[in-house]
């Protein structure tokens, strides 16, 4: 069978996927398209800063030619372009670099400090989101009357409160007065000592280990911190919720769900599933902005996790160890807008049918 | 063409409705009478805030908690007093007893269920029992009844994917699914181009033409009053400034404010007034 009725005439092929199919691919030539432009740029933004790393890591008493001397080590006296070359090369090959201090390739040292972070900032916005969207739906259902006033109080001064001081704060009732929490010293106590790893999270390589007494432990060094950021990010989904889901309640399809004679329960999901995309994408908004933004509290909990080597890595200049970070931190970025993209599509029909 | 009996369908006495708001008291609906009868059609027409939407919401106890409605009577026909009834029971009336159509349509619509989600979620509010299939069955039914050719697909699309007419259709097939007495439309054709505006309001008149049925019209279009409604109400300013059949008031206007809007109404051939 001939698909081409005029001869001569090319058979036209279906050009594009359609729908979600489609939606993915565009949205992973973009993830890959916005990587290397990340890349690039926290390139140059950190070789053009001002200090020099072989200054710092020689340290003061050094003199000129032993300075030199670190500088050609690490490759700093090349020009920048064939540096970039360089970098980008390595990039290729999943080569990162080697920290100036540590001396260990940067994507090692990643992979190591990872799972930390990302269970500390998942269970923490997971515990914002739950306590955070309760608040504010409260607030909005109850506008203007006592349940909205205590809500927004709350609201209002844990979004006032810095976190690394809530997280003080947090340490010195609970864990030093009360006595309920561990000791702010990182994942596991003193005297423990991490499981075998297998996936990097320490409470789930305790339970594969058998020693559900550690994993306990490791629970409960979660607390804090993931309390910390919780409660000050809870205030900011207790915000938007409030604000989204208020304006779902005033919506016209909520007046008519009410008019039909649905009961309150059923209004009030009618409302939440008009805001829920903007909630979402507000979660996803806020586990980016966490990753690295969390660096301070995790510096106040001891937390071994990518915040705080960042941190360390910023005040070094260790110049691989901050690309590093630029370059994971935004690669997750994008990977997370790039799911809510495909979750939103999912949850809005006015989305993925457009 | 109808059977229009004296039996009273909705008989309001000097309903009033204050809102207190931050700058104080607000009376927006200040003692409004209403008698709709049996089979009947009874227009409210008023320009806008003129309180029109305020007096039906205040009847479906649908305003906001700040303000407070009054009346000496409220009675539907086979129910009681409406105002007599707590607010938690008023879910038994709307949907049920009272239909609701409201302007816009798509705004009525939930946007992220499809329509035969919400034809599920108003049967099951209102009977014990009601399985998925069973509501189908009578969406199905529903939507063939307001003339929508292929209801299947209507059932299993989302709002978004309608046109305007379709979806005051899917509305109307949505407020007359449980068989109301009385049918309280807000406004239903305005944004709707005006062939679809006609059909919109034939299907109405239609339903409330069925036996024993009746409804409350709110317009500002005097041309819909003068063709649809039996009786009218004019509203200015809070208050029913002149009631009575449409062809006395559209004749023999009283009031001023009646005079005044029936003269505004554009005539054919009449040159227009307007200075260049």
């Amino acid at each position: 069978m001939t698909l081409s009725a005029t001869p001569g005439l090319p058979v036209r092929k279906a050009r594009k996927a359609r729908g979600p199919v489609r939606l993915v691919l565009e949205r992973l030539g973009f993830l890959i398209a916005a990587t290397f432009g990340v890349v690039t740029l926290s390139f140059l933004l950190v070789s053009v800063t001002p200090g020099d790393p072989a200054r710092l890591i020689a340290g003061p008493m050094a003199s000129n030619s032993q300075v030199e001397a670190i500088s050609q080590e690490l490759g700093l006296d090349k020009p920048i372009l064939e540096r970039y070359v360089d970098y980008m090369g390595g990039l290729l090959r999943g080569d990162l670099g080697e920290s100036y201090y540590s001396k260990r390739p940067v994507a090692t040292e990643i992979l190591e400090k990872l799972p930390a972070t990302l269970e500390l900032i998942i269970l923490a916005v997971l515990f914002a989101a739950m306590v955070g969207i309760a608040f504010g739906a409260i607030a909005a259902y109850f506008r203007g009357r006592a349940p909205d006033w205590i809500s927004r109080l709350f609201t209002g001064v844990f979004q006032a409160i810095p976190d690394f001081f809530l997280g003080l704060l947090l340490i010195y009732v609970v864990f030093f007065l009360l006595g309920w929490a561990p000791a702010p010293a990182g994942q596991i106590g003193f005297t423990e000592s991490t499981p075998p790893k297998v996936t990097g999270f320490i409470p789930i390589d305790a339970l594969i280990a058998g020693d559900p007494a550690l994993a306990g432990s490791a629970l409960q060094h979660l607390a804090l911190p993931v309390l910390t950021l919780g409660l000050v990010y809870a205030a900011y989904f207790a915000k938007t919720a409030r604000a989204t889901l208020g304006r779902a309640l005033h919506s016209q399809q909520v007046f008519f769900a009410r008019a039909m004679g649905l009961p309150e329960r059923t209004v009030l999901r009618y409302a939440l599933v008009e805001s829920r995309t903007t909630i979402v994408t507000y979660a996803g908004v806020i586990f980016a902005s966490l990753l690295g933004g969390e660096a301070i509290v995790e510096r106040v909990f001891a937390w071994d996790g990518l915040g705080a080597w960042a941190l360390q890595g910023i005040l070094r200049l260790d110049v691989p160890v901050v690309q590093g970070m630029v370059l994971i931190a935004g690669a997750i970025t994008l990977i997370t807008y790039t799911l809510l993209d495909i979750v939103v599509g999912l949850l809005d029909p006015r989305i993925s049918h457009a | 063409m109808n059977a229009q009996s004296e039996e009273l369908a909705l008989e309001v006495r000097n309903l009033a409705v204050s809102i207190k708001t931050p700058h104080g008291v607000v009376h927006p609906v200040k003692g409004v009478d209403l008698t709709v009868h049996k089979g009947e059609i009874v227009g409210i027409v008023g320009e806008s805030g003129c309180g029109k939407s305020t007096t039906i919401k205040g009847l479906l106890r649908l305003l906001p908690a700040n303000s407070t409605v009054t009346a000496d009577k409220a009675q539907l026909a086979g129910y009681g007093d409406l105002l007599a009834t707590p607010v938690r029971r008023m879910r038994e009336v709307r949907g049920a007893k009272i239909g609701f159509v409201a302007q816009n349509p798509f705004g009525s619509l939930n946007p992220i269920y499809k329509i035969e989600r919400q034809f599920y979620e108003l049967q099951k509010a209102h009977k014990t029992k009601v399985s998925r299939k069973e509501s189908r069955e009578i969406a199905l039914r529903m939507l063939d009844g307001v003339g929508i050719v292929n209801p299947a697909r209507v059932l299993d699309g989302y709002a978004h994917q309608l046109s305007g007419g379709m979806a005051q259709r899917v509305v109307i097939a949505l407020a007359t699914t449980l068989s109301p007495q009385l049918l309280i439309a807000d406004e239903p054709t305005t944004g709707l181009d005006a062939t679809v505006q006609a059909q919109i309001l034939d299907l109405i008149s239609g339903f409330v033409h069925q036996e024993g049925r009746s409804m409350v019209l709110v317009t500002h279009d005097l041309g819909v009053i003068a063709q649809y409604c039996q009786r009218v109400v004019v509203m200015y300013d809070g208050q029913v400034v002149e009631h009575g059949s449409v062809m006395d008031v559209m004749v023999e206007p009283q009031h001023p404010y009646t005079q005044r809007l029936i003269a505004s109404v554009p005539k054919p051939g009449e040159k227009l007034d307007v200075s260049r």
